[in-house]
């Protein structure tokens, strides 16, 4: 049984390695966009073109500008003295942000006795630069007016400093770097692509060009057929896999911090999960494509439901159920905690547990439908 | 070029496409029906992050404030913790993103006028999340202490204006998207990524015919190169602009997404985003063997990129040069801000003039290339 497994995973290799751009593209091709990926989003969203409308023109307001580009996420780059031309900028994207001070901005900031009115508009069209640019003019703007609040009324409250000293301590990425939990999910994404593109046309292009009669009749169990398949995309993908995070602990210098045998056996029965899930495509799809149309569909929603672009708990209630179908999701969570957190099982059991139990029930279903449409 | 002949490609091809009934509805739906489950994973309402608190203190002041804490709505105090060990598993377990300690001291510190501390740890694997934390607990901390001053003074007889508890009234103002909904924000943007999908099968185009041997006999009829690869271009541009009207209709009718430009303005900047990257397409297709690799090739070319270079999630203002360069190669980059332009902005030509001559001029490049390489490969 095992030789003629190995005979077909040995066929399966030698058609791939003939066809050297799909070795291209499953080693170097995830490898370099996972650079380049990495590369251009490993930034934080800062230095957002701004449009400056200082209609006070006194020192608060002058101040008032220094602590908006101190927080580095604003770039004035645009000076009016009214809102029609900048609003204008923000109409053809030249700038994102427009900060509007008010006459008698300076006056009311000395006076306190009403608050001092200031407007930020800014350009919805870009949500993620309109997030950023959001919060942080809220955080650099409370601090500039407890700073106002502070020299007036210190005084009479003795040597306080700040008042209430808040004493930050990030924990396991301490520079808040974004690059430690993007660059992981990429990692993940370009797996998944892998496992996934190379599993689901399998036995599909068998079926298309007619050579899945052939193989029917020699003497190759169904099972062995099946697991025949498996192992070159399996192969395959767990290199792509090896050299990818090689890239990301070694290059892009995500802190691994855990254990690698953990990482490395966790790894190997994820992509296991994801290579099911291809051969299920293949077992429902009568041409290649069809399967590349599923498998794409399914690549999709594995991405969405990462969590990369917001947490997976800010998603609507049934989403987030929906979530725990997704084997990537759990993955992520166990990789982050793995490089960044030194995790161990004991933190991370329940995750590990969904997908052990999102492998069987893919494996029975998959086994079940290929053994039926094969028969 | 004899439109004939390429009518007769259009024709086997569309014949192709609609036979094999699975992949035609695939290819047409699969963009709309991607578009509604990412759309439902960007409704996101609440945007509150989870916190641990912990009072050493257990003071007045201390309830209050840790009280006054949830009550901001922008923070969700999930867990009280008895000890450090409870915090550190739930840091751990990322089920709280933050956690606010009180120690003990806080409010003695303060009501003696001393300067009081108060311990934030943050879950900094999410930075986004963990930065939002960060500000939230540290601005509702600046107010609460501007009124403990304020009480303070009064004590010792000093009324304080009210203004200065918030001496500066911030009013922030989200154009295009007031109320700054994520999904409404991202709607437009999505459609560029769904559309991916009539890119991706026209990998097929060519690969299907030479792995099945067919494409020497195509190439043995009168059928010039030119007439084939446009013949096989055409129908799967025409799926794709099905995809768009579905998609723009969803986006609309289901989504309330505002469309404030010219929808025929929409339609030929779409057709020449699709005829750009479908191009792009074509040109893999002339170069692939089989249909794994062009499968393994579209991934790279237009997922990844389509995704993560084209400015959806990664603004373009805050990428390097090189990586804005590279971002502009890729037709999602164009079709992003055109999208947005016309859905949000109500833009017309005068201001995308730009994104769609780079969209044009990639079009016939690739499209030209594709034609003198397929001549040349076949020759």
């Amino acid at each position: 049984m095992l030789t003629r497994i190995w005979t077909l995973t040995v066929k399966e290799l030698t058609q791939l390695w003939r066809d050297k751009l799909i070795l291209l593209f499953v080693f170097l091709g995830p490898a370099t966009e996972l650079s380049l990926v990495a590369w251009s989003t490993s930034g934080a969203i800062d230095h957002i073109p701004t449009a400056l409308v200082d209609r006070d023109r006194t020192a608060a307001s002058r101040a008032l500008v220094d602590a908006l580009e101190n927080t580095d996420t604003f770039d004035a780059t645009h000076y009016f003295s009214d809102e029609a031309a900048a609003a204008a900028l923000v109409d053809s994207g030249t700038v994102l942000v427009v900060v509007v001070i008010p006459p008698g901005f300076g006056e009311q900031l000395a006076q306190l006795d009403s608050p001092a009115q200031l407007q930020i508009i800014l350009d919805g069209a870009d949500p993620s630069a309109a997030r950023v640019a959001e919060i942080s003019a809220e955080g650099a703007v409370a601090a500039f007016a407890q700073q106002v609040a502070l020299e007036r009324y210190g005084h009479l409250v003795g040597q306080w400093g700040d008042v209430i000293d808040v004493d930050t301590r990030v924990w396991f990425n301490e520079e808040l770097k974004t690059s430690n939990y993007e660059v992981p999910s990429e990692l993940g994404f370009m797996l998944v692509g892998v496992a996934l593109m190379l599993a689901s046309l399998g036995i599909a292009r068998e079926r298309e060009l007619g050579t899945l009669e052939q193989l029917m009749v020699t003497p190759l169990r169904t099972t062995e057929l099946i697991a025949g398949k498996a192992l070159p995309v399996l192969i395959l993908s767990y290199l792509a896999f090896l050299i990818m995070l090689s890239l990301v602990v070694f290059v892009f210098k995500v802190p691994m911090r855990g254990s690698w045998s953990l990482l490395l056996i966790i790894a190997f029965f994820y992509l296991l999960i994801e290579m099911v899930w291809g051969l299920l495509i293949s077992a429902v799809s009568k041409t290649q494509a069809q399967a590349l149309l599923l498998a794409f569909t399914l690549m999709m929603v594995e991405v969405v439901f990462s969590g990369f672009a917001f947490p997976v708990e800010n998603m609507p209630w049934l989403l987030q159920r929906v979530a725990n179908f997704v084997p990537i999701k759990h993955w992520l969570l166990i990789l982050r905690g793995i490089l960044l957190k030194g995790a161990g099982v004991d933190i991370f059991w329940r995750e590990l547990l969904s997908l052990v139990a999102l492998g069987v029930v893919i494996n029975v279903i998959t086994i079940y439908l290929l053994r039926r449409r094969l028969a | 070029m004899n439109l004939l002949r390429t009518w007769a490609v259009i024709r086997k091809e569309t014949r192709h496409i609609l036979r094999d009934r699975r992949t035609a509805i695939l290819v047409t739906i699969s963009p709309v029906f991607l578009l509604l489950i990412m759309a439902y994973t960007f409704m996101v309402d609440v945007e509150n992050v989870a916190v641990a608190v912990m009072d050493r203190d257990g003071t007045n002041l201390s309830r209050r404030y840790l009280a006054g804490l949830g009550g901001t709505g922008d923070v969700l105090v999930r867990y009280v913790a008895e000890d450090y060990g409870d915090v550190e598993r739930w840091l751990m377990t990322s089920e709280a993103k933050a956690a606010v300690i009180i120690p003990p001291g806080f409010e003695s510190a303060l009501q003696a006028g001393r300067e009081a501390d108060i311990q934030l740890l943050i879950e900094g694997t999410e930075p986004t999340t963990a930065k939002t934390a960060m500000l939230h607990v540290g601005g509702y901390t600046q107010q609460f202490a501007m009124e403990v001053v304020r009480e303070v003074a009064g004590r010792a007889g000093t009324v304080m204006d009210t203004a200065a508890l918030s001496p500066i009234d911030l009013r922030v103002r989200t154009w295009y998207n007031p109320t700054l909904k994520i999904l409404i924000g991202f709607l437009p943007a999505l459609i560029a990524v769904v559309l991916a999908m009539p890119a991706v099968t026209t990998t097929l185009a060519l690969t299907r015919e030479k792995e099945h041997g067919t494409l020497e006999q195509l190439i043995a009829t009168p059928i010039r190169r030119a007439e084939l690869l446009i013949g096989k271009l055409l129908p799967y541009v025409l799926s794709g602009l099905i995809g768009v009207v579905l998609c723009a209709t969803v986006a609309v009718y289901w989504f309330g997404a505002p469309f404030r430009g010219s929808f025929a303005l929409y339609f030929v900047l779409s057709l020449a985003f699709l005829l750009a990257s479908l191009a792009i397409a074509m040109l893999m297709s002339v170069f692939v063997k089989s249909q794994q690799a062009a499968q393994l090739g579209a991934m790279l070319i237009f997922f990844f990129p389509g995704f993560f270079l084209s400015g959806i999630f990664f603004p373009l203002i805050s990428m390097a040069p090189i990586m804005k360069l590279e971002a502009y190669m890729v037709p999602s980059t164009h079709y992003v801000q055109i999208s947005r332009g016309i859905f949000l902005k109500g833009q017309g030509l005068d201001a995308l003039w730009p994104y769609a001559l780079a969209l044009l001029g990639m079009g016939i490049l690739f499209m030209a290339l594709a034609i003198l390489l397929f001549k040349k490969k076949m020759a």
